[in-house]
């Protein structure tokens, strides 16, 4: 019995001897055409949605050094009034008369 | 022509050599893909994505190995990625899958898988071993597939899989000590 199975196993093993290799479908070569074909129109065209957050990215950007830029000019006021009061209050202008 | 001068060419875009060289491999890729994925449409699909990667691929080909061996790695490759989506779809869908949604009943696996190149007084056989080769770890399964099915030399599997030529015959022979505890449960 167990001669047997084992022969059968054997057998099973053995059925892909003399094998012929699958021939590829005739249509499979136009399939990859096409694939490729539609890869390289995907690759011209740029989606919207891509457009329209490089867009975004950029209006942002711009706001931000806006923002910067003003905050950074303000800053620089104040400062320069401060310095003017010190000024004034110690008398330090040039022609205090020393 | 000569397949390293054909990637040359397709390097540069070269549609003609693209065509010429799907002619020199297209059995062997599809024939390989077929004995992996064991479905006919599956097989179609993994063997366009192997000659899509040589379109694109051809200019990275550095002629370290031979065309050859660049193929049947990138077709391995292809039907491994298959192999792998397709047991992640099982594991996330056995639940809901499990059972027929109108009669309730239990669904079964897929029919045998009947290779058209074998010998009709074998197909039998050959169906059952095709289930047992699915049950082989990754490594066994590529280094049977492409002895028996692909009848290609230690040598060249040994390139293929970047394994020494002794580690490729330890895995053939693994992969059928293991079909035979399979085929005889």
């Amino acid at each position: 019995m167990q001669q047997r199975r084992n022969s059968d196993t054997e057998r099973i093993l053995h059925s892909l001897d003399g094998m012929e290799r699958a021939s590829a479908p005739s249509h499979l070569f136009h399939k990859i055409e096409q694939r490729l074909h539609t890869i390289i129109e995907k690759g011209r065209t740029v989606p919207l949605r891509t457009v329209s957050l490089a867009a975004a990215s950029l209006l942002l950007l711009a706001a931000i050094n806006i923002l910067m830029i003003s905050h950074s000019h303000k800053a620089k006021q104040p400062k320069g009034d401060a310095m003017q009061q010190l000024v004034n209050y110690y008398g330090l202008n040039e022609d205090a008369g020393l | 022509m000569q397949a390293e001068a054909l990637i040359l060419l397709i390097a540069n875009g070269d549609e003609n050599a693209f065509r010429q060289l799907y002619e020199l491999f297209k059995d062997k890729v599809y024939n390989t893909c077929l004995s992996y994925l064991q479905n006919k449409e599956e097989a179609e699909e993994a063997a366009q994505d192997v000659f899509v990667e040589v379109f694109h691929s051809a200019h990275k080909f550095k002629q370290r190995s031979s065309v050859s061996t660049w193929v049947y790695r990138i077709t391995v490759n292809k039907c491994l990625d298959r192999l792998r989506y397709r047991s992640r779809q099982k594991r996330f869908a056995f639940i809901s899958s499990l059972f027929n949604k109108t009669t309730g009943e239990l669904q079964h696996d897929a029919p045998a898988f009947e290779h058209p190149g074998i010998l009709l007084e074998q197909k039998e056989h050959a169906a059952k071993l095709f289930a047992a080769i699915a049950r082989l770890v990754e490594q066994q399964q590529t280094a049977f597939i492409l002895r028996q099915v692909e009848g290609l030399s230690q040598k060249e599997i040994s390139q293929i899989m970047d394994l020494s030529e002794k580690a490729v015959e330890s895995l053939i022979q693994r992969a059928k000590a293991n079909l035979r505890k399979i085929l005889s449960e």
